[in-house]
């Protein structure tokens, strides 16, 4: 899951995934801004399929807590 | 095509990006909500089409603004949202009095007609029919339905011609109200679609859009025994095979396709005989003989026969649709000729006529030029004069018994639609290759600085209608050609040398600049301003070759005397 969410977050804010590490947060990214964001989240609801709530939409803001969210949305 | 997820999409992008394809277009998306995803997804979708285009995103709600500094040669897509005209109108609109909701009415007719007006000369805009969706959906109109409809009546009425209103109920109750829309963002970013709405939407559009850029299918090559009716005549005879409802729809929209002027060539393993007997005398049967430009009913391979199709039409293989029900011969097909876009018949016949209308939107078009009709009786004329061309021992022989006959016609109006379909669709003899809309071709014909010279081409086997176009910039002592191009239909009988003795002549001029732009299809031509005399004055390999011409040394084909000139003056 780790990899795949690297793949993701590469492709969406255009950077190789070896970029992005557990502290990667909106601020390191230049392209992570709101527009990115609503494309990192549908790119993510569309690999996992998962649907993901209003407040965790905006919580999503750096590896880590996404990580947890997704092993959260995918295990139940 | 091929179902990738959204951020492979994106990977997939950036790749094709790198790659650097010179784009055939500038596509800019002016919208009062935010589409940012629509521009890489039909970016993505197009340039796998080969039809690589550069893309712009206007400004956030701001379609009047940016609408006014747009260059004519880009097209736009328009997504102009009822439910934002104003911030919360899909819920306001609710408890509008009359008198408002007209208010409303007026401001937006009024936006759009500035907007019309600053783009009434682009060369194509796509407007998103309006709509109510998702946040009304009942079976009786409500004020927001009812508002919606008034405002796609009058934008069908008012609308300049060079706008293509695109229809979105078709895909919305393709993909369901729950995957077109994402009400999540719409409340808090005011993005209202979804990514499977964008996919959607952007296969739809791409025919349209290739249809700009000369990147237009023209033939439909059809197996026969499960594609055109069920059953096997050679295994279960000719009076046996079923042609039940599905197969009459798929066979309709096939005949719809002859009329619009697409090619109908048959390729299956069958005795010869046995298809003409069904084609002939079965009564069941909606596409007759004279629909077929084109028969290959042999036991060779497919891709053998669609070579050879494609070598007999003159066209190349991107033009072509494959349909087929086994898929031996579809993924033969796939893998020997990938520039053929090939189409299994469903296993579920219901959902066969479905899938035919589909393949029929990508044959789509913009003109309705009359000519059409005539095409495939033209092919099968040329067809003919391949066959007498055989007994004969030299072309120019041949040609002789022709009894050709050019007309050549200087700025008619009623030719603007043709004028624009030939520069749209001819790849191969066609020195600059620039695609023109009807509008443009209006606009540049109105101007002072152009000049349009048609070529009608008759023999004694048939007319074969405009099938050549030299445009001519005016430039004080000079002329320059800023397009020439024959169809392939009248290729090979030397009219384009005669063709261009008469543009000399009418031209008058001491100079003729020209240029020849090099693509993927147009090698044919490479050296025909060589041939002509005319002296390179420089060459980049990627921008052309350009060319210039003292007339003075211009050597006319006057042994080229069995084609007869005719003028058509202005009165």
């Amino acid at each position: 899951m780790e990899e795949q969410l690297k793949e993701i977050m590469g492709a969406v804010f255009n950077v190789d995934p070896s970029v992005i590490d557990e502290n990667t947060a909106a601020g390191d990214l230049e392209k992570w801004d709101s527009l990115h964001h609503m494309n990192l989240v549908a790119a993510l609801e569309e690999a996992f399929d998962i649907e993901f709530d209003e407040e965790e939409m905006l919580s999503l803001m750096n590896y880590k807590l996404i990580l947890l969210t997704l092993q959260e949305k995918v295990q139940s | 095509m091929e179902q990738l997820k959204y951020f492979q999409i994106i990977q997939e992008l950036n790749k094709m990006k790198a790659e650097g394809d010179k784009p055939l277009l500038t596509i800019r998306i002016l919208s009062n909500i935010i589409v940012n995803q629509l521009a890489e997804i039909l970016d993505f979708y197009l340039r796998k089409s080969n039809i690589p285009c550069n893309f712009v995103i206007g400004n956030y709600d701001n379609i009047i603004q940016d609408a006014e500094t747009l260059s004519r040669e880009e097209v736009v897509i328009i997504f102009w949202e009822v439910a934002n005209i104003t911030d919360g109108f899909h819920y306001l609109i609710k408890n509008l009095g009359a008198e408002q909701r007209l208010a409303y009415q007026e401001k937006l007719k009024n936006e759009l007609s500035i907007v019309f007006s600053s783009l009434k000369n682009q060369k194509k805009v796509f407007i998103n029919s309006f709509h109510a969706r998702p946040f009304e959906n009942g079976i009786m109109p409500g004020p927001y339905s009812l508002f919606v409809d008034e405002m796609n009546n009058w934008l069908s009425i008012t609308a300049p011609d060079n706008f293509i209103k695109i229809e979105l109920d078709g895909i919305f109750a393709l993909s369901g109200l729950e995957r077109s829309f994402d009400l999540r963002n719409f409340f808090s970013s005011k993005a209202l679609y979804t990514i499977d709405f964008f996919r959607l939407y952007s296969t739809r559009i791409i025919p349209l859009i290739g249809a700009l850029t000369g990147n237009v299918k023209k033939v439909l090559i059809l197996d026969c025994d499960n594609t055109l009716w069920g059953g096997i005549i050679g295994e279960d005879g000719t009076d046996k095979i079923s042609i039940s409802t599905p197969y009459k729809m798929v066979q309709s929209i096939v005949v719809q396709l002859y009329k619009k002027g697409v090619l109908v060539c048959l390729c299956s393993k069958n005795n010869p005989d046995d298809v003409q007997e069904v084609l002939e005398s079965n009564g069941h049967m909606i596409l007759k003989d004279q629909h077929i430009v084109l028969k290959k009913i042999n036991w060779d391979d497919k891709v053998t026969n669609i070579l050879s199709i494609a070598d007999e039409l003159n066209l190349g293989l991107s033009s072509f649709i494959f349909l087929d029900d086994s898929s031996f011969e579809i993924n033969l097909v796939k893998q020997n000729l990938p520039q053929v876009s090939a189409y299994q018949v469903p296993e579920k016949i219901t959902e066969y006529p479905a899938l035919m209308e589909e393949i029929a939107a990508q044959f789509f078009h913009f003109d309705n030029s009359a000519d059409d009709g005539l095409k495939t009786e033209q092919y099968r004329i040329q067809a003919q004069r391949n066959e007498a061309m055989k007994s004969f021992h030299s072309v120019e022989d041949y040609l002789r018994t022709l009894g050709l006959h050019i007309i050549i016609a200087k700025n008619k109006p009623e030719q603007i639609s043709r004028i624009a379909q030939l520069t749209q669709k001819t790849n191969q003899f066609n020195l600059t290759t620039k695609r023109y809309s009807e509008q443009d071709i209006e606009f540049m014909m109105n101007s002072d600085t152009f000049d349009f010279y048609t070529l009608s081409v008759k023999d004694r086997f048939g007319d074969s209608g405009i099938t050549g176009l030299a445009i001519i910039e005016k430039k004080d002592n000079a002329a320059i050609i800023d397009t020439l191009l024959l169809s392939c239909r009248v290729l090979g009988r030397n009219v384009e040398w005669v063709f261009m003795d008469e543009i000399i002549r009418l031209l008058n001029k001491k100079q003729v600049n020209a240029q020849f732009i090099p693509t993927h299809k147009n090698i044919q031509v490479s050296n025909f301003y060589d041939q002509l005399g005319f002296i390179r004055i420089n060459s980049a390999e990627d921008v052309g070759v350009n060319y210039s011409l003292n007339v003075a040394d211009y050597k006319y084909h006057t042994h080229i005397d069995y084609i007869k000139v005719d003028i058509w003056k202005n009165n």
